[in-house]
């Protein structure tokens, strides 16, 4: 799974942990994620964290990220060398520049979590247009995609043109998600985890 | 070898001179045997081949609001086309030029642990200062290209130790190796243009080739032509390039009262800027900045000697007295005083032309320097220390 920095309390933040939580029950689960701190925790036999830094600050927020994906894509690598994997996971645009290279490397698929669009944050900042164009790109080359709410899928098949069949609407945190995402990843993955 | 090069320009979508550059290594490559794959931008995605060169064009966007942001978004591009690419060809090496393919270099670097050998052909601090955000960060990139490649190749022997001091790369990673000529292409050249629509026939033509930039010492250059014109009056003076300062020094070349002294051109295709050379009695190249100074040896290469400022790669491009005239950089007295000692002096001028050809043969052909450049990706792949 890839994602920004874990922030307690930070919506995607506490998504990515529930996920990890529930899923390392029975599952080999490898988070990449930004960090301050370059670190690799394994908290138990089934979790390991893969934190990284980007050694540049950037410009603006688009560059660094941009810049902080090709430094998840080192600890993908590893993760891929030392673990392996079936799926993969990535959170919002942040991290589809390295999700989608390592599905298309590893050859494996892309489960693409939407949380919210750019357009739906109000296209605010002057690379807002950049940010529309990486979540284009994550999209239509997902084998599938997440979303938290009516609001957000509208945006996804209406700005995008994705079809709705690649869609799951999924209510964070209620009525067993975090099983029915498993289910989700079985079936795309097509083995039997 | 396999080799992977990614430059965001490449023929026929030119503005610098890495597009040429790459062309021409590319083609030493490919004759030495080696198969080489140009990833680079193009309107839309498609693959071309050219002299036995396979190119792979994809495009960028519009979306942008600088240039850092469209390269950025190319590189996402350029990275995914790689992953794809190799899967087939199984590259062996992968060549960046400039920062504007740095991310995906790095990027692939990390991914399919491939060697990376990063060459620069100039600085942003060298080319416009760091003092905007943009250019802090196109800097950081520069440095982030060094710190992440295996091997670096410079082009120019000041511009290696330019480098090295404020990247702080370590010696043994860090190589020089000049840009070369095709010579071929100026003897095969035929001419496309006359030189009596430049200068008249009582006029001797001096030509200028590049960006119409402050680097570029045009300034001082402007500056000069009046004191060269006060003692020798038959001087017509020959502006090739743009860079987006066209409109601005044709004005301050007016203001100057220099109408009928100079003619800018804006940009011109190859063949054009090839005839130019060859009709022109000499060439001018006041950079204040020059990491390697390419005008000097096209120059020679048309058997035309070259008056160029003593700085960074016009150093080495330019022998003082032998193909050409060294000046003091940015120093208008000086670029007057010794163009008048050409002018004056049609044997001697030339003689450093035909010296200059004979270097240019010996020294920069790019079968040779493509050679180098396999040593280089050589030691990045660890063939040897």
């Amino acid at each position: 799974m890839f994602s920004g920095k874990i922030i307690d309390g930070d919506f995607v933040g506490e998504y990515v942990k529930a996920l990890l939580h529930s899923f390392s029950k029975s599952h080999l689960v490898n988070l990449v994620c930004y960090d301050d701190v370059e670190e690799r925790l394994s908290i138990n036999k089934n979790l390991n964290i893969f934190k990284t830094s980007c050694v540049i600050k950037g410009n603006n927020l688009f560059n660094w990220a941009m810049i902080m994906n090709t430094e998840l894509g080192r600890a993908g690598r590893e993760v891929y060398e030392c673990y392996g994997f079936d799926i993969i996971h990535a959170n919002d645009w942040l991290t589809i520049p390295v999700a989608l290279s390592m599905a298309r490397f590893a050859e494996k698929p892309l489960i693409l979590s939407m949380h919210s669009t750019e357009k739906e944050r109000g296209f605010g900042i002057d690379y807002s247009g950049l940010i529309h164009e990486i979540e284009g790109m994550g999209l239509h080359n997902a084998s599938h995609i997440l979303v938290d709410n009516e609001v957000t899928m509208r945006h996804v098949i209406n700005d995008f043109n994705i079809e709705r069949e690649k869609i799951t609407l999924l209510t964070p945190f209620r009525d067993k998600w975090d099983e029915r995402i498993l289910e989700l990843y079985k079936k795309l993955a097509k083995v039997g985890i | 070898m396999k080799i992977l090069m990614f430059t965001w320009e490449f023929p026929p979508y030119k503005v610098g001179g890495i597009a040429s550059h790459c062309y021409d290594l590319s083609k030493a490559l490919v004759r030495m045997g080696h198969d080489v794959h140009i990833l680079t931008y193009g309107d839309k995605e498609e693959e071309d081949y050219d002299a036995g060169i396979t190119i792979h064009r994809v495009s960028s966007t519009q979306s942008a609001p600088d240039i850092v942001g469209w390269s950025m978004y190319l590189n996402q591009r350029f990275e995914k086309k790689a992953i794809e690419l190799n899967k087939i060809e199984r590259f062996d090496v992968i060549h960046i030029h400039d920062w504007m393919a740095v991310p995906a270099g790095a990027g692939l670097k990390k991914i399919l642990k491939k060697p990376l050998v990063f060459t620069l052909h100039s600085t942003e601090r060298g080319r416009a200062g760091i003092n905007t955000p943009v250019s802090k960060m196109i800097n950081d990139l520069e440095w982030y290209g060094t710190y992440e490649a295996d091997q670096i190749i410079t082009v120019g022997k000041d511009f290696c130790e330019e480098v090295k001091t404020i990247f702080s790369v370590p010696e043994e990673k860090i190589h020089y190796i000049p840009n070369g000529v095709d010579i071929k292409k100026f003897d095969n050249a035929k001419y496309t243009t006359r030189r009596e629509w430049y200068a008249g026939d009582w006029e001797k033509m001096i030509l200028f080739v590049g960006r119409l930039t402050y680097q570029k010492g045009v300034d001082y250059l402007l500056d000069a032509i009046p004191k060269v014109l006060n003692e020798y009056r038959d001087a017509k003076f020959v502006f090739v390039g743009d860079g987006g300062g066209l409109e601005h020094y044709r004005g301050k070349a007016w203001s100057l009262g220099l109408k009928e002294k100079t003619y800018f051109t804006g940009y011109v295709p190859d063949d054009v800027l090839i005839s130019l050379y060859k009709v022109a009695d000499l060439t001018i190249a006041p950079s204040i900045y020059e990491p390697f100074g390419i005008v000097a040896l096209e120059a020679a290469a048309a058997n035309k000697a070259t008056v160029g400022s003593y700085t960074g790669g016009l150093k080495e491009t330019i022998i003082n007295e032998y193909t050409g005239l060294h000046t003091i950089p940015a120093n208008s007295n000086s670029i007057a005083d010794q163009l008048l000692r050409v002018l004056w002096d049609d044997n001697w001028c030339r003689w450093m032309g035909r010296n200059g050809r004979k270097m240019v043969e010996k020294n920069f052909k790019w079968d040779r320097i493509a050679r180098w450049t396999t040593g280089v990706y050589g030691k990045a792949m660890g063939l040897w220390d």
